[in-house]
């Protein structure tokens, strides 16, 4: 490796994209003899904690492929990604963190957001669908036929839904149970509210962009939200932080925008959040359950590199 | 190759040798932004009729696959594959169509051929991928035929002519 492209691409990147862009050694393209050099970032995060308000402390989320330079056999630079693409490039990156940290905070929390009431009530099909399943084990397309179009539509496509996730399963005359439907069944002692549960939390953490996307049903995002204003720092920080409701507020607010009628419900989503163990609460703090942390902290690591990855 | 056929078009006839090279695929895939490499290409910027991709790294809606769906112009879009044992990769496949009625979409894989699959399964694969999507126009850009340059300067001449008459 030369010591000379090595400092010919450093000093590019700090004269045309500023210090908080850096780059990785240069490797030689022996085809086109060039030096080319992936451009990337350690971009800082400041995250505090209500107990301790004078203490601030700083994070960096690794960034990678912003960009790349290309230097010529003399040191020459060729080709080189603009800045203005570069920064869009980290925005892009940043925003996908923020929709990443969302998804991995929705599976380690669906149990917990199975239990809000809103999520029950707005998916109600889906306990009509399980006490009828456990009443007669199938439900017939000719039952389905004799509701009013509307209602059966819906519940074709709820059925659907379930389908895809083994819940049920399609027979000839209509739907009857499925493998997953079996083994949560064993898991809840066949109790209903527990097994309602067990498989909303599975809709949830399987297919929450469905239900936001194809069923339209966005109750459930203003307590998502609310929840990844707080996990996402969390994660960001490696452990819990503690917040009083006001820099919940503050959070919710700089995502969201003072127009976001999250900012007004906040109170009853935090009581909520509170109710189902997604947060906890005690004194005038609010704080993480340690052990969806500790999964959502598993999920994380799991996670590939924040890039758009290859396919 | 598909596009010159269905539209009776003149498009480049690339091996797959060829097109790894211009995305500087490798083994282990393409980035999705190498497809860009492809519009600076000679024999894809003066395909007919005109092609062209597009890709910004954001997350992606399926509102803008049915978008791109309705105008005739099938998105690529990176999914997850995953299998029993745990593996798992992002795979590219192009959206032929879309029925949200019935939750369905369609699309073209190049490992397992024409496919449909449940719109809330595929939306789940495609989140894991974080929705990148990949925009191909087709057609949107005029391209110009040598022999349009004779024709038209012909026909210059000949109003030209027919002004002095």
């Amino acid at each position: 490796m030369s010591t000379s492209a090595i400092s010919a691409v450093r000093k590019y990147v700090i004269q045309h994209y500023g210090n908080l862009i850096s780059v990785d050694d240069p490797e030689f393209d022996s085809t086109d003899k060039t030096w080319v050099a992936e451009l990337k970032s350690d971009y800082p995060r400041i995250i505090h904690d209500d107990r301790s308000p004078d203490e601030r402390f700083l994070k960096f989320l690794s960034l990678r492929r912003l960009g790349t330079i290309k230097i010529g056999e003399n040191l020459e630079p060729l080709e080189a990604t603009s800045r203005e693409t570069c920064v869009n490039n980290l925005s892009c990156f940043l925003n996908m963190w923020q929709e990443r940290a969302e998804r991995i905070i929705v599976k380690a929390s669906s149990d917990n957001l199975a239990s809000i009431n809103e999520a029950r009530w707005v998916l109600g099909k889906i306990g009509t669908i399980i006490s009828r399943l456990k009443l007669n084990d199938v439900i017939l397309d000719s039952e389905l036929d004799t509701l009013p179009v509307k209602e059966a539509v819906k519940l074709k496509r709820y059925l659907q839904l379930l389908e895809g996730l083994d819940i049920v399963s399609r027979k000839d005359e209509g739907y009857s149970y499925g493998n997953m439907f079996t083994e949560l069944s064993l898991n809840t002692n066949n109790d209903f509210e527990k097994l309602n549960t067990a498989i909303l939390s599975l809709i949830i953490k399987e297919r929450y962009s469905a239900l936001k996307e194809t069923f339209g049903i966005s109750q459930l995002e203003t307590f998502v939200h609310v929840d990844s204003c707080y996990y996402r720092p969390a994660l960001e920080a490696e452990r819990l932080i503690y917040w009083n409701a006001d820099s919940f507020a503050e959070h919710v607010m700089m995502f969201y925008g003072n127009k976001s009628k999250v900012h007004f419900r906040l109170p009853y989503i935090l009581e909520e959040l509170v109710n189902v163990k997604a947060l906890k609460h005690e004194d005038k703090f609010y704080f993480g359950n340690d052990r969806l942390f500790k999964e959502m902290q598993t999920l994380k690591d799991e996670m590939t590199e924040l890039a758009s990855p290859r396919a | 190759m598909y596009v010159g056929k269905a539209f009776e078009g003149h498009m480049p006839d690339f091996d797959l040798d060829k097109i790894g090279k211009i995305l500087e695929t490798r083994s282990d895939g393409t980035y999705p932004e190498k497809v860009l490499n492809l519009n600076k290409v000679k024999e894809v910027a003066t395909a007919m009729p005109s092609i062209e991709f597009e890709i910004e790294l954001r997350s992606h809606t399926l509102d803008e696959i049915e978008e791109e769906i309705n105008e005739r112009q099938p998105p690529i879009a990176w999914v997850r594959l995953s299998d029993s044992a745990g593996h798992k990769c992002a795979h590219a496949v192009v959206i032929t169509d879309l029925d949200r009625r019935n939750d369905r979409i369609y699309y073209n894989d190049p490992m397992f051929g024409e496919m449909d699959e449940a719109l809330p399964s595929f939306l789940t694969r495609w989140e894991n991928e974080d929705r990148i999507l990949i925009k191909v126009k087709i057609g949107k850009k005029a391209q110009r035929m040598l022999e349009e340059f004779p024709k038209e300067e012909r026909s210059v001449t000949e109003q030209m002519v027919g002004r002095e008459r």
